[in-house]
C-alpha cells in the first residue's frame, strides 16, 4: 500500500487534531458558550400521533428566568427536508407524529429552569388513532401521517433491469428466503447540539456538531423563510456521525427562533434520551430474495423486495431505498435484477442515513442466502463469490461501471489469510467461519449540487491554509487534506492548518455521507495544492533558470531536477513570490467531481451514481456455546478493495470500528419500541454498544490497487466494510452450529430456538 | 446536561449524627453512599430527595476487618472496588470477590459501596426513565400509581432486584446491623428483602444499614457467583447465582446454600435445590436436580431490556450447574 | 442555597460558589472551565465525564462537586504538564486510538488510573479496566494497544 515515491502518502499519520483531542483542548458545540446566553430545551409530544390545539405556555413565560417559549406556529417558512421531492419537517410539529416528535421549545437563563418551564407548558391534543407497523401502515384505511403520501408509501422505488422472469427460468437452483435487520441507532458518542447568535441585521451564527453545515444552512433558510446569506453554520470537532448528522434537526430550527425572539445567543445540547429517541435510527427492513443460480454457480437472475420502516418523517427515504436496490448489484454480475421497494411512514422514531445507507439490510439478506444457495448446490461459498465476483471494466445491468474491482483478490487473499479450507466446517468445534463480500459508491451523485472544493493560501513562511466545505466528524478528512497537501507541496503536515467547515470562509460542499469525501475533497485539495504548486514552480523557475517542468518539491525545500544543491527553502520561495513581479499571492483553488457520472434515469433508475467503487470481503470467525446460545467473535479477516491507502492508520480505524459496530448490529444492539411506539430503551444502559469485552480483533490484508479516478488512486472504506461485517458473523454461527438466524439481532435465545428446532427436525 | 433536582447536603461525622439527621427529615432525606443508584435515580426524577445524608464522612462506616474466629465485618461504605481486592475477601469468601467484580463498570465499582448494592432499588424498563418519557403511560405501581406495564392486572410492583452482593453475601449466613437513633438491630441479609417490587427492602425511614457481618470461614468451603448480562460491562444482571458448598472429608456434600439473583423482589434462596445436594456427592447427576431447582424457582417477568424472561430463567439452571461444576472441581 | 467551596483540580485550588445538588461535572465544566470532562450519557453508562479523584476513576456526572473537597481531582487537562502530554496522551496518539475524540478524555483517564496501580496489567485487565467507556468509532482496538504499549516501559 505504501510507496517509495510518496513522502506524506500511505504513511501511516495521526490525525493532525489528535493532540488538541488527547488534551481535552478540542472544543465540540456544548463546551461553547457566548455571554448572555440562554438555555433551550425541547417539548415532545407524549402521543404517537395527535394534533397541537392549543399551546398554554402562560405559566411557563412568567416563571422567572424564562425568555421565551416557541411551537411551530412561530415557524412561518417552508417544509424542509434533504430531498426536493420529500420536504416533510417543519422543526416544531403541529401534528405530532411520533412519541418525543418536538413540538415546543422554551429558552431560559439556566438548564435548570427552562426544564422546569417544560412542565409548565400546558398543551391541548387531538389525539389520534397511530399505526406502528410498516405492513399495517400501508393498508387502505391506515391512520394517514401526511396527507402528501396515500397509504404512508413514501418512497417506491422499483427497478426492473434485463429479464428477471427469463433469469429465473434458465436457474437450475431458486431460493426465496425473508430477512429482517433491526432499527439501530447511530449512537454517537457526542449528542448533538447547536448554539446560535442572532444580531441585529438578521443573521444567524450557529455552531452545530453536523456532517453537513449546507445542509443545516438551507433547511433553516427554508423553514425560517430568511435567504442563506442570513445564516452561517460553522462546524466545531464533532463527537462522531456515522451519518445521523447529516440532516437538520429541530433543535436548529427551535434554537433558532428563540435566538431571534430573545435577541440573545441560545444553545440547545440533546440529553442521550434525545440522542438516541428523537434524532435518527437506522430502517428496520423486511427483505425478501429470489435468486437463481446455475449448476456452476452462476446468478442468472436476483428478485429483492424490501419494506423498510419510514418511522414519522422521511429522511433520505428516496435515496435509501435507491441505495438498498442499487448496492444489491455492486459485488457480484448479476444479469437479471428486479426490485421493489417502499419505505413507510409509521408513528416512531424517525428512520434516516446510517453508515450504509440501507446497503446493510440486503447485504445481509443476500449474502445469507448465498450461503444457503451454496449448500444447496454443493458448493464452497468462496468459490461461488468468487464465480460472480464483479471485475475492472465491467458494466452492470442497471449501468454501474467499475474502474478499478479488486474484488476476485479480495475473495482470494483474506481466505488464505484466515485458512477458510482448513477452518470450515468444523462443527465438533463449534467453531465457525464465514464470510461475506459487498461494494459501496465513493460518493453517490446528488441531483442538485455535488461537487466539493479546496481552497489552499500560503503563508510568507510557508505555512498553508486549507479551507475545505468537508466536514471531520473524526473519521479524519481534516487530516487527509493536509497529507496530500504536504504531499504535493514537499512540507510536513505539521505545517499544514485545515479550516473545515464554514458555510462562509470555506467552498460549499454537500457534506460528510454517501462516502464521498475522500473521493470528492480529496481531489479538489490534490487540485488546488497543484496549482499551489505550479504557481510557485514558475517562480522558482525564474529564479534558479530551470524548467518549470524540473522544479521539485520535498523536504521543504524547492529543488531543480537532477540538482540537488540547487534548491530554495519553500517558506523563501513563498515570500520573494509575493513580491515577484508586480506582486502576487500564491492561492490554489481546487474543485472536483468525478466527470463519468450518470445520474440515473428517472424512470428506469439506469445510470452510473459513483466515479468508483470499493469492495470488500469480510471473514469471521466465532464459537458458539451451543448451551447458552451466547456467540463469540474469535477473529475478522479483511481484504478490502479502499484502492491506494493514504493514511493506512485511519484506513486501520476505520476497519476496527467496522467490524466492531457490526459485532454490535449482529448481537446486542436495537432501538426496542413499546406498544405506544415509544422507544423503551433510549439510553447507553439499554441500547447496548459493545465495550472491549465484546469486541475481535480485525486482520487486514492488502489487495487494493491504486483507482484511476480517487486522489492518488484512493477509494472509500468508512460505509463499506461495515455492510459485510453482518452477514459474515450470521455464517460463520452457521458454518459453527448448522443454524441461520434470519431474523436480526442474533440473541442466545434464538440460537437456541433454532438449534432445539434442528434437533426436533432431524429426530423426525 | 442531565440535571439533579434542587436537594440539600448534609455530610454528618459520625453515624449518630446521621441517624439523628435522618430522623428529623423523615421520607424527604435519602442517604448517599456512592451515589451510583441514588443519583441516576434523582437525574430520572425517580425519587426527588429535598436532602441527601453523605455518609462519605463518617470513618465508623468504612473498612474491612477479618479475624479467623469473628469471621469478617466489611463497613457499608466500603467500596466495590476494595472488596474485590481485598486479600481476606479474595481468600476467603470468594463468591464476594467475584460479586464485586461483576458490578458495572471500573468506574462504578470505585464509586459504589457494600451498603449502597444491598440497599439497590429495584428496577424496571418502565420505571428506570426520564419523567418526560414516562409522561407517555399511566403512572406505575412503583411511581405510587396503580397499574403495572409489566404485569397487567398486578396488584403489586414486578420490578427486579439486581444487586449482585446480597445473595453473595447471602450464601455465607451473612447479617446486617441497622442502626437509628433509637438504637439497633441485627437482620439476616436474607430476611432484609421485602418481596415487593415497590420497597425491596425493610429498612425504615431513619435507619441507617451500617455495617455487614460474616461469620469465620468454615473447612473445605467453596464458593463462587455467576451471573448473566448482555455485555461484560455497564449492564445489570438478567440473572445471577450464587453457591456455597461445604464438603466433608469424604468428599459429600454438609451444607450448600444457592441463592438466585435479578429474578424476583429480591435474593432468591433456593432450599429445594440445597436439599437435593446436602448429604450426596457433588456430582453430575445431583447438580443437574440441584440446577432444575433453581430454575423452577426462578420467575422473571419482561421487566428488563436485553433477555426474555423464558431465557432468563433458562439461564439460572445454566449458571446454577456452572456454578455447582466449577466448585465440584 | 449555595455553597462556597474549595476544589483542588489540577493542583491548583478553585473556589467555587455552587449550589449542593451540582455534579463535579457540572462545576468542572460551567463554574471552573475544564470542558475536557464530557457528557456522553449523565447516567453513569458511558465514562466520557470520567475524572480522577486521588487518583481513582470516577464518574463525575454521578458525583457531587460537595463530596470531593479536599481531594485531589485530575481532569484531562492535568495530564498536560509543563506544556508536555503524559505518556498516556502520547500513546493515545501515536496508536491510532483517537477518532473523534469525545470519548478520549475518559478512556485516557481510565487508562492512566489502571496503570498507575497496576503498571503490568495484561490485555485482559487493559479491556476490562477500560469497559466502562465506550467508544463508538475506533472499536477499541488500537486504544487497547496504545495501553498495552506502555505496561512495563516503566
Amino acid at each position: 500500500m505504501g510507496s517509495e515515491t510518496y513522502s506524506q502518502v500511505g504513511k501511516a499519520q495521526p490525525q493532525i487534531d489528535a493532540l488538541a483531542k488527547a488534551t481535552g483542548q478540542a472544543k465540540y458545540t456544548a463546551d461553547f458558550n457566548l455571554p448572555r446566553m440562554l438555555v433551550g430545551k425541547l417539548l415532545g409530544s407524549p402521543h404517537p400521533h395527535a394534533r397541537v390545539l392549543s399551546v398554554d405556555a402562560s405559566k411557563a413565560i412568567a416563571l422567572k428566568g424564562v425568555k421565551a417559549v416557541v411551537t411551530g406556529r412561530d415557524v412561518l417558512g417552508k417544509k424542509y427536508g434533504m430531498f426536493k421531492s420529500r420536504r416533510d419537517e417543519t422543526g416544531l410539529a403541529l401534528k405530532a407524529r411520533y412519541v418525543g416528535d418536538p413540538v415546543a421549545a422554551v429558552a431560559a437563563v439556566d438548564e435548570e429552569t427552562a426544564l422546569e418551564a417544560l412542565d409548565l407548558i400546558s398543551i391541548e391534543y387531538d389525539v389520534l388513532p397511530a399505526v406502528f407497523d410498516p405492513e399495517e401502515a400501508m393498508k387502505e384505511g391506515a391512520p394517514q401521517l401526511h396527507d402528501e403520501y396515500e397509504r404512508n408509501v413514501v418512497a417506491d422505488t422499483h427497478y426492473d433491469f434485463g429479464d428477471a422472469d427469463a433469469g429465473f427460468k434458465e436457474s437450475d437452483h431458486i431460493r426465496e428466503d425473508h430477512f429482517f435487520m433491526q432499527p439501530n441507532s447511530h449512537g454517537c458518542m457526542e449528542p448533538r447540539g447547536v448554539l446560535v447568535d442572532y444580531d441585529i441585521t438578521g443573521k444567524f451564527t450557529m455552531w452545530t456538531s453536523t456532517q453537513s453545515p449546507f445542509h443545516v444552512r438551507r433547511d433553516t433558510s427554508r423553514a425560517l423563510g430568511i435567504p442563506l446569506s442570513k445564516v452561517r453554520i460553522i462546524k466545531p470537532h464533532v463527537g462522531g456521525g456515522f451519518g445521523g448528522k447529516i440532516e437538520t434537526h429541530p433543535m436548529h430550527i427551535a434554537a433558532a427562533l428563540l435566538a431571534m425572539k430573545t435577541a440573545r445567543p441560545v444553545q440547545i445540547i440533546l440529553s442521550r434520551e434525545e440522542e438516541i429517541s428523537i434524532t435518527r435510527i437506522r430502517a428496520a427492513m423486511q427483505i425478501h430474495v429470489k435468486t437463481g443460480v446455475r449448476k456452476d454457480g452462476a446468478i442468472m437472475a436476483q428478485y429483492v423486495k424490501i419494506i423498510a420502516d419510514s418511522g414519522a418523517y422521511s429522511s433520505t427515504s428516496i435515496m435509501m431505498m435507491y441505495n438498498a436496490g442499487l448496492s444489491c448489484m455492486i459485488p457480484y454480475r448479476i444479469p437479471n435484477f428486479k426490485y421493489d421497494g417502499y419505505q413507510v411512514y409509521t408513528n416512531k422514531a424517525v428512520s434516516g442515513p446510517f453508515r450504509g445507507h440501507g446497503a446493510n439490510q440486503p447485504r445481509f439478506a443476500v449474502e445469507s442466502q448465498l450461503d444457503m444457495i451454496a449448500e444447496d448446490i454443493n458448493m464452497d461459498p468462496a468459490a461461488l463469490r468468487l464465480r460472480n465476483a464483479s471485475q475492472t471494466g465491467d458494466t452492470t445491468i442497471s449501468g454501474l461501471n467499475f474502474v478499478s474491482c479488486e474484488l476476485s483478490r479480495a475473495i482470494e487473499e483474506s481466505t488464505k489469510k484466515a485458512e477458510w479450507d482448513k477452518k470450515r466446517g468444523r462443527k465438533e468445534t463449534n467453531r465457525g467461519i464465514g464470510m461475506a463480500c459487498g461494494g459501496f459508491v465513493c460518493g453517490a451523485r446528488g441531483a442538485g449540487h455535488t461537487a466539493s472544493g479546496t481552497n489552499i493560501h500560503v503563508n510568507e513562511d510557508g505555512g498553508v491554509t486549507v479551507l475545505s466545505g468537508a466536514s471531520d466528524i473524526g473519521q479524519g478528512c481534516n487530516s487527509m487534506m493536509a497529507q496530500i497537501t504536504a504531499e504535493e507541496l514537499g512540507i510536513p503536515v505539521s505545517d499544514v492548518t485545515v479550516i473545515a467547515a464554514d458555510t462562509e470562509t470555506t467552498p460549499i460542499d454537500p457534506g460528510t455521507f454517501s462516502s464521498r469525501v475522500t473521493f470528492y475533497s480529496g481531489n479538489a485539495t490534490l487540485i488546488a495544492a497543484r496549482q499551489v504548486k505550479s504557481q510557485l514552480a514558475e517562480i522558482a523557475a525564474t529564479l534558479m533558470e530551470a524548467s518549470a517542468d524540473d522544479i521539485l518539491f520535498r523536504d521543504k525545500k524547492v529543488f531543480v531536477k537532477g540538482s540537488p544543491d540547487r534548491f530554495i527553502p519553500f517558506g523563501e520561495l513563498v515570500k520573494r513570490a509575493e513580491g515577484f513581479g508586480h506582486g502576487r499571492l500564491i492561492i490554489g483553488q481546487g474543485q472536483w467531481a468525478p466527470t463519468n457520472t450518470q445520474f440515473p434515469d428517472r424512470k428506469t433508475k439506469w445510470g452510473n451514481v459513483s466515479g468508483s467503487y470499493s469492495f470488500s470481503t469480510q471473514i469471521a470467525e466465532v464459537e458458539v456455546d451451543r448451551e447458552t446460545g451466547q456467540v463469540k467473535v474469535l477473529d475478522v479477516t479483511i481484504g478490502d478493495d479502499c484502492g491506494q491507502v493514504i493514511n493506512p492508520m485511519s484506513v486501520e480505524g476505520q476497519a476496527e470500528g467496522s467490524v466492531y459496530m457490526g459485532i454490535g448490529h449482529a448481537f446486542l444492539e436495537q432501538t426496542i419500541f413499546g406498544d405506544n411506539g415509544q422507544m423503551m430503551n433510549p439510553s447507553f444502559l439499554d441500547f447496548k454498544m459493545a465495550t472491549p469485552l465484546e469486541c475481535a480483533p480485525a486482520t487486514m490484508v492488502e489487495v487494493g490497487k491504486p483507482d484511476p479516478i480517487g486522489p492518488y488512486g484512493a477509494k472509500e472504506i468508512g460505509e463499506g466494510l461495515l455492510i459485510t461485517s453482518v452477514p459474515a458473523i450470521v455464517n460463520a454461527i452457521y458454518d459453527a452450529v448448522g443454524v441461520r438466524i434470519k431474523e436480526l439481532p442474533v440473541t442466545p435465545e434464538k440460537i437456541l430456538d433454532a438449534l432445539e428446532k434442528k434437533e426436533t427436525e432431524g429426530k423426525s | 446536561m442531565i440535571r439533579l433536582p434542587k436537594m440539600d447536603h448534609a455530610a454528618p461525622s459520625t453515624l449518630i449524627d446521621a441517624c439523628s439527621l435522618m430522623r428529623e427529615q423523615g421520607e424527604k432525606a435519602r442517604l448517599l453512599g456512592g451515589g451510583t443508584d441514588l443519583l441516576v435515580a434523582s437525574k430520572l426524577r425517580n425519587v426527588k430527595p429535598s436532602l441527601v445524608v453523605s455518609l462519605g464522612g463518617i470513618p465508623e462506616l468504612r473498612g474491612i476487618r477479618f479475624d479467623e474466629k469473628e469471621g469478617l465485618r466489611i463497613g457499608a461504605m466500603t467500596t466495590l472496588n476494595e472488596l474485590r481486592y481485598d486479600p481476606n475477601v479474595v481468600g476467603h469468601y470468594p463468591a464476594l470477590a467475584e460479586a464485586a467484580a461483576s458490578v458495572g463498570t471500573t468506574q462504578l465499582q470505585y464509586m459504589g459501596t457494600l451498603g449502597g448494592n444491598l440497599c439497590l432499588d429495584t428496577r424496571c424498563m418502565y420505571y428506570n426513565q426520564s419523567e418526560p418519557w414516562r409522561k407517555s403511560r399511566a403512572v406505575c405501581l412503583k411511581m405510587g400509581g396503580d397499574v403495572c406495564h409489566v404485569v397487567p392486572k398486578a396488584k403489586k410492583c414486578y420490578a427486579v432486584f439486581s444487586g449482585d452482593m446480597a445473595p453473595a453475601l447471602i450464601v455465607y449466613e451473612a447479617q446486617v446491623k441497622l442502626v437509628d437513633s433509637a438504637g439497633q438491630r441485627t437482620v439476616n441479609l436474607k430476611d432484609l428483602y421485602t418481596g415487593d417490587g415497590k420497597s425491596p427492602n425493610q429498612i425504615k425511614p431513619g435507619e441507617i444499614l451500617s455495617d455487614v457481618t460474616i461469620p469465620p470461614p468454615v473447612e473445605k468451603q467453596g464458593s463462587t457467583y455467576l451471573k448473566y448480562r448482555v455485555r461484560g460491562s455497564i449492564d445489570f444482571p438478567l440473572a445471577g447465582v450464587a453457591v456455597r458448598v461445604t464438603l466433608k472429608d469424604s468428599g459429600i456434600c454438609q451444607d450448600c446454600r444457592i441463592v438466585l439473583n435479578a429474578v424476583s423482589f429480591g435474593p432468591v434462596p433456593v432450599p429445594d435445590a440445597e436439599n437435593v445436594l446436602k448429604g450426596r456427592e457433588l456430582k453430575e447427576d445431583f447438580i443437574d436436580q440441584a440446577a432444575e431447582q433453581a430454575t423452577k424457582a426462578a420467575h422473571p417477568v419482561a421487566n428488563a431490556i436485553g433477555a426474555t424472561p423464558s431465557y432468563r430463567r433458562k439461564m439460572i439452571g445454566i449458571l446454577t450447574r456452572r456454578a455447582l461444576m466449577s466448585l465440584a472441581n | 442555597m449555595k455553597r462556597e467551596l474549595e476544589l483542588n483540580v489540577n493542583d491548583e485550588l478553585w473556589e467555587v460558589n455552587v449550589e449542593p445538588h451540582k455534579t463535579l461535572l457540572e462545576v468542572l465544566r460551567e463554574d471552573i472551565g475544564f470542558t475536557g470532562a464530557k457528557e456522553g450519557c449523565g447516567l453513569g453508562a458511558c465514562g466520557t465525564c470520567t475524572v480522577l479523584v486521588e487518583g481513582a476513576p470516577l464518574l463525575s456526572c454521578l458525583t457531587l462537586a460537595l463530596e470531593v473537597q479536599h481531594k485531589r481531582i485530575t481532569t484531562i487537562e492535568g495530564l498536560v504538564e509543563g506544556g508536555r502530554p503524559d505518556p498516556v496522551q502520547k500513546a493515545f496518539i501515536e496508536h491510532g486510538a483517537i477518532q473523534c475524540g469525545f470519548c478520549t478524555p475518559g478512556n485516557i483517564l481510565s487508562a492512566k488510573a489502571l496503570l498507575d496501580r497496576n503498571p503490568r496489567a495484561s490485555r485482559e485487565e487493559i479491556e476490562e479496566a477500560l469497559a466502562g467507556n465506550l467508544c463508538r468509532c475506533t472499536g477499541y482496538q488500537k486504544i487497547v494497544e496504545a495501553v498495552e504499549s506502555l505496561v512495563g516501559s516503566e
